[in-house]
């Protein structure tokens, strides 16, 4: 299995002497590419914290980390931008969308960010994936939560990231609707060979990944990994 | 209960909004300064035996202090109600967790208070200042009475505590009574576009009603003589800049229908975010294009004006830097709070793969739209009174020399672009994922 990402004794500080936080405690983590992780954890286990750093949205105090054999710790802010833009992908618990877009320019916006020229026949196609044909010229006002974290999947995926990360991303959504986004993240992993991290407290996303991790006092705490059937 | 026991809630909110305290706070000290000027003047134009310099340096001192009341009034009713419109999801909040419709009042109320209470005494030094540089400027035009000496006293202070205290708590009122009619379901809205509703019907009528009527008040002065044509040129300005207030909405997305195959074709991924962002929000924007075509409009009929006199007076020329203070003041405002509601917005394109020069780059494309809109309104207004009347009053607008229109369109893109981006800096500090999952700035 190949590692998509991997965390190497990663330390963050928050605050220096006696206020001193550490959200992160000497973590080793490694996620594999092609396949669904959670990562679990109580408030305060430095999940936030592991997001940030594996996505190259905060630095560690200290600590490696390398996303698809680079080492994203070392980048610099240009680097890492066009990094967030062309190998990573975001989904958040809510609010992922422009709401002054439409669902299709919401899912272009990546490429367009970087300079690609507009592509609607790309975007239709991946909106379809997701299971929202001729939704692509609604504003996010007009669709309900469910329909706008498939959009906020899309667009995460329109870029074929090295690896998407959700951050609770059923967290505002009733049951059957949160399972639903849930089995389109499944099925990106399983159909597309997405590479799926999502940091949750639920336990269903937990029951359907192939591997979770947990943390606890920004440390590894536990690991389990899915027999396949 | 006192009125003070709120306190802790209206500090603890001042504390967590430090930047809506700043625009209140502003224009506190702006109309502070100005009323303890305006003031100083009239009172010391009064102490002196009559005379005709004397009569007309205390109708001027006068005629300043009442304008100043009733422009802070309006000001500061406008900036403290952007301020708490701002925080409708906190007022939502305290509302669904039960604090009545009054008690978010006077939350308000004490706020206003305070702040006015810090704004006074820096207000007050700055009138002396002020008062001074005007009184001086005068003396030099040979325009003061003999034995008037320039006294800022207590009567200064009192009316800038008056006008503060009257102005902050009927803008507090006027404010607050928006946010305590929040429903609490309001705190669950989340999509949708801020200012994004479609301007109603009523309000168009309303604007072509002001729109006819200026036309037929400016025919009407035409009609009359030279001299009433000069004193309703205000007048006249008045009913199209309400006209245009009122068509804010229409105005901005003409401007942006204008702006977008430029913007478009030129500006890349910021110019079409540019584009979407004005169009869906084009009321908010309004917000921002009345005042900039309020201070365009003004600042060019009186320049047209001045033409005609060979040497400028000083009235003319600090009148209209009182009124262009003042709409300046409400537009950056306007123009930083626009920005900071969205935190959330830029930090999302952040984590999608922006860079921090790309979002700069959609506020400045959408600067340009709003300006092009205000300043545009206000040169059409300008120009759809003095055409007419210029000729009349003697001084036409061809008179106006290019210099003057450049500097006009000048300043007002330069104020557009420095408001809407002077937040950006420690906007673009919030770590991206912090900022999309932060509900408020």
């Amino acid at each position: 299995m190949d590692t998509a990402l991997e965390l190497d004794h990663v330390t963050r500080t928050y605050g220096r002497g006696p206020h001193a936080v550490h959200a992160l405690h000497g973590l080793n983590a490694r996620l594999y590419a092609h396949s669904l992780s959670a990562v679990m954890g109580p408030s305060g286990s430095g999940k936030s914290t592991f997001l940030q750093c594996a996505a190259g949205l905060d630095r560690p105090t200290s600590g490696t980390v390398r996303l698809a054999g680079r080492e994203v710790s070392a980048m610099r802010e240009r680097e890492l931008t066009r990094l967030r833009r062309e190998r990573i992908g975001f989904v958040f618990q809510s609010f992922n969308l422009l709401p002054t877009l439409t669902a299709q320019e919401n899912v272009l916006l990546p490429l367009r960010l970087d300079g690609k020229r507009r592509d609607p026949v790309r975007a239709r196609r991946m909106l379809a994936r997701v299971g929202l044909e001729g939704r692509a010229d609604a504003r996010p006002g007009e669709l309900s939560g469910g329909q706008q974290q498939r959009v906020a999947i899309a667009r995460a995926l329109i870029t074929e990231p090295d690896i998407v990360f959700a951050d609770e991303p059923t967290g505002a959504l009733d049951k059957d609707t949160a399972a639903d986004v849930l089995g389109l993240l499944r099925e990106s992993v399983s159909a597309y060979g997405a590479t799926v991290v999502v940091v949750t407290h639920d336990p269903a996303v937990a029951a359907r990944a192939d591997r979770v991790l947990r943390l606890a006092d920004g440390r590894l705490a536990e690991e389990t990994a899915r027999v396949p059937a | 209960m006192s009125l003070f026991s709120t306190t802790g809630l209206a500090a603890a909110s001042v504390k967590a909004r430090p930047s809506a305290f700043v625009g209140t706070f502003a224009a506190l000290v702006f109309s502070a300064t100005v009323v303890t000027a305006c003031v100083a003047i009239a009172v010391s134009a009064g102490g002196v035996p009559a005379s005709a310099d004397q009569a007309v340096m205390s109708d001027m001192g006068v005629a300043f202090s009442l304008l100043t009341v009733y422009l802070s009034i309006f000001v500061i009713g406008q900036v403290m109600s952007l301020a708490v419109a701002q925080r409708r999801r906190e007022s939502a909040l305290l509302r669904a967790v039960g604090a009545g419709p009054w008690q978010i009042r006077r939350m308000v109320a004490t706020e206003a208070l305070c702040t006015a209470l810090l704004a006074l005494p820096v207000g007050y030094g700055l009138g002396a200042l002020l008062a001074q540089v005007w009184f001086d400027g005068m003396a030099g035009q040979g325009m003061v009475p003999d034995g008037m000496a320039l006294r800022v006293g207590l009567p200064s202070l009192f009316a800038a505590f008056g006008v503060l205290f009257v102005s902050s708590q009927l803008g507090g009122l006027i404010a607050a009574w928006r946010a305590s009619r929040t429903r609490p379901s309001a705190v669950l809205a989340g999509s949708q576009v801020q200012g994004g509703e479609r301007p109603g019907w009523i309000r168009g009528l309303a604007s072509l009603v002001f729109l006819a009527g200026a036309a037929a008040l400016t025919a009407a002065a035409e009609a009359g003589s030279a001299e009433d044509a000069a004193s309703e040129v205000p007048l006249v300005l008045l009913a199209y800049l309400v006209a245009i207030g009122l068509a804010g909405p229409w105005i901005g997305r003409l401007a942006t229908v204008v702006a977008a195959p430029l913007l478009r074709g030129f500006g890349g991924a910021a110019g079409e975010l540019a584009v979407a962002g004005c169009r869906a929000r084009s009321r908010r924007l309004s917000a921002a294009i009345t005042p900039i075509a309020l201070v365009t409009a003004f600042a060019v009929a009186k320049f047209v004006s001045l033409t005609g006199t060979g040497d400028p007076e000083w009235m003319d020329v600090f009148g209209t830097l009182l009124y262009a203070g003042f709409a300046g003041l409400v537009a950056a405002n306007t123009l930083v709070m626009l920005t900071l509601e969205r935190l959330r917005e830029f930090s999302l394109l952040r984590t999608v793969g922006a860079d921090k020069r790309q979002v700069v780059a959609v506020v400045v494309a959408e600067g340009a739209i709003t300006a092009l809109a205000g300043v545009g309104a206000g040169v059409l207004a300008a120009c759809a009174v003095m055409v007419p009347l210029g000729g009349k009053t003697g001084t036409p607008v061809s008179g106006l020399p290019g210099w003057a229109w450049a500097a006009t369109l000048f300043c007002g893109a330069v104020l557009v672009w420095t408001a809407s981006c002077a937040p950006l800096a420690r906007m673009l500090r919030v770590r991206p994922i912090e900022g999309v999952v932060r509900r408020s700035s």
